[in-house]
């Protein structure tokens, strides 16, 4: 009981957002907004990473926040605050990716109108980045969250609720099932 | 090393991750297998694509957009016009249904306050023109809830008895209010019978529920979770329903007496569904 409660607390003090949160359960809802600047790049570019391109990755993005509203006076601490907002947002896209129809076509995202990453190539980018929307919604998820967001197995296990080894092992298939597309449009 | 094994390694490899041992003897591997280096090689080019820089984008500015949303779309619950009408209607509803069955229910049975599918081979009971009440109104211990579950059952008159027919009034459902956790069921004989009691499955059934106890605070405890008397001159039989929260532990027990009719009860089965009169179903629980 003391150690959980201990736990807890550590989570608690380790949480930059926090403060916020009980800042907005509190009535100030300007709070909010703080949390929204702090997160949404990464959010967005979570959602851009799985949706594949702006239009539906800013609706994934709205919705997320919509539902984090909504749910802030539900969030106990039990985790970071970001990683619950980023299960959140992997959701709201697998659930988007799921009932998007097969043949739907999107608007790619245009890599070109960017300024490239440094040390980055924008064409391996895209050819990186399309192959990665032929995945699966589940393996989609794995690979942006460890290659895109930079997510350590630990941290994609808390956030898709996974242990660390479930992790490794569905990774290790979504880098497979990675390489053969890869390999398939190189060779085309 | 085996090939099979660099397949298992290959992702510790590439990210670096294996001992200087296993490092040595994957290397040494791969130095003898062309296949297993240009599978190597082939992950290892797709992974330094992966992990090449990727850049992040600039967001939308929605977070007005989000705001009038949830504005629009309050979730709490809102006395709005709607809202109330709703709940008026709601409660017109419950109002109209709920006289209407308690009222066919005081027409057909004072006793028996809900039904039950029932549908259960059993042979024996048929041969010997018995009938095993269904476990009437269990109550709980451990905080539990009381009055809950109070199964009852549907009696087809006139209908002739069959062997291959379900007997309609075998087993059923019980359902019990229980803390929200899964559960261990195990049934049991209380007491040496006087005579051989054979049931369902064994003397001792164990029933794992699955997950419908997590989903609300009502157990219905599975049919055949529970034994099935077959022999005609064993009027009476109890049994104590143990139930064991797998999260805390703790043992519900329940003792469930059961009644048989005799064989003039049984007069005849019928097609149509209407639920009989209690009458021949004497029904008993006890708590622990």
């Amino acid at each position: 009981m003391n150690l959980n409660h201990s736990l807890e607390i550590g989570t608690r003090s380790a949480d930059p957002d926090l403060s916020l949160v009980q800042e907005f359960n509190a009535g100030r809802i300007s709070a909010f907004d703080l949390l929204y600047e702090r997160h949404s790049k990464y959010v967005y570019n979570i959602c851009l990473g799985m949706m594949g391109n702006p239009e539906d990755a800013r609706d994934a993005m709205q919705e997320t926040f919509v539902q984090v509203y909504r749910s802030l006076p539900k969030f106990l601490g039990q985790s970071k605050f970001a990683t619950w907002m980023h299960r959140i947002a992997v959701n709201k896209c697998l659930d988007a990716l799921r009932s998007r129809p097969k043949c739907e076509t999107t608007e790619d995202l245009d890599l070109m109108e960017s300024a490239p990453a440094p040390g980055g190539d924008p064409f391996a980018e895209e050819h990186v980045r399309k192959t990665v929307q032929r995945l699966s919604a589940d393996y989609r998820a794995l690979i942006v969250l460890h290659y895109f967001q930079q997510l350590s197995y630990q941290e994609i296990a808390e956030t898709l609720d996974l242990s660390a080894d479930q992790v490794r092992a569905r990774l290790h298939r979504a880098r497979k099932a990675f390489r053969l597309l890869y390999e398939e449009s190189e060779t085309r | 090393m085996k090939c099979r094994n660099i397949d298992n390694l290959m992702d510790a490899y590439l990210d670096g991750e294996l001992s200087q041992v296993q490092q040595t003897q994957v290397e040494s591997h791969l130095a003898e297998c062309s296949a297993c280096r240009e599978e190597v090689d082939a992950m290892r080019r797709s992974i330094q694509a992966l992990t090449a820089p990727k850049r992040q984008f600039d967001p939308p500015d929605i977070l007005s957009a989000v705001k009038r949303e949830v504005a629009d779309r309050p979730t709490r619950w809102m006395p709005t016009y709607f809202g109330w009408s709703a709940a008026a209607a709601a409660v017109l509803l419950i109002a109209i249904f709920g006289w209407r069955s308690i009222s066919t229910r005081r027409q057909v049975d004072t006793h028996i306050t809900a039904s039950i599918p029932l549908e259960t081979p059993h042979v024996a009971a048929q041969e010997n023109h018995c009938e095993m009440p269904i476990l009437p109104h269990v109550s709980g211990v451990h905080g539990l809830s009381r009055g809950i579950g109070m199964p009852a059952r549907k009696h087809h008159r006139n209908q002739v008895a069959h062997k291959d027919r379900p007997n309609p009034s075998a087993v059923g459902k019980h359902t019990v209010a229980v803390p929200e956790a899964e559960y261990v069921i195990v049934c049991m004989p209380e007491e040496p019978a006087a005579t051989p009691v054979m049931c369902m499955k064994a003397d001792i059934a164990e029933a794992s529920l699955q997950a419908a106890p997590r989903m609300s605070r009502s157990l219905t405890l599975a049919a055949d979770a529970l034994p099935n008397i077959t022999q005609a001159e064993q009027e009476k039989s109890s049994y104590s329903i143990h139930m064991t929260n797998h999260e805390t532990g703790e043992i519900t027990g329940l003792s469930v007496q059961r009644e048989m009719k005799s064989d003039s009860d049984m007069d005849g089965l019928t097609n149509d569904t209407s639920v009989t009169n209690g009458d021949d179903s004497k029904e008993q629980v006890k708590e622990r």
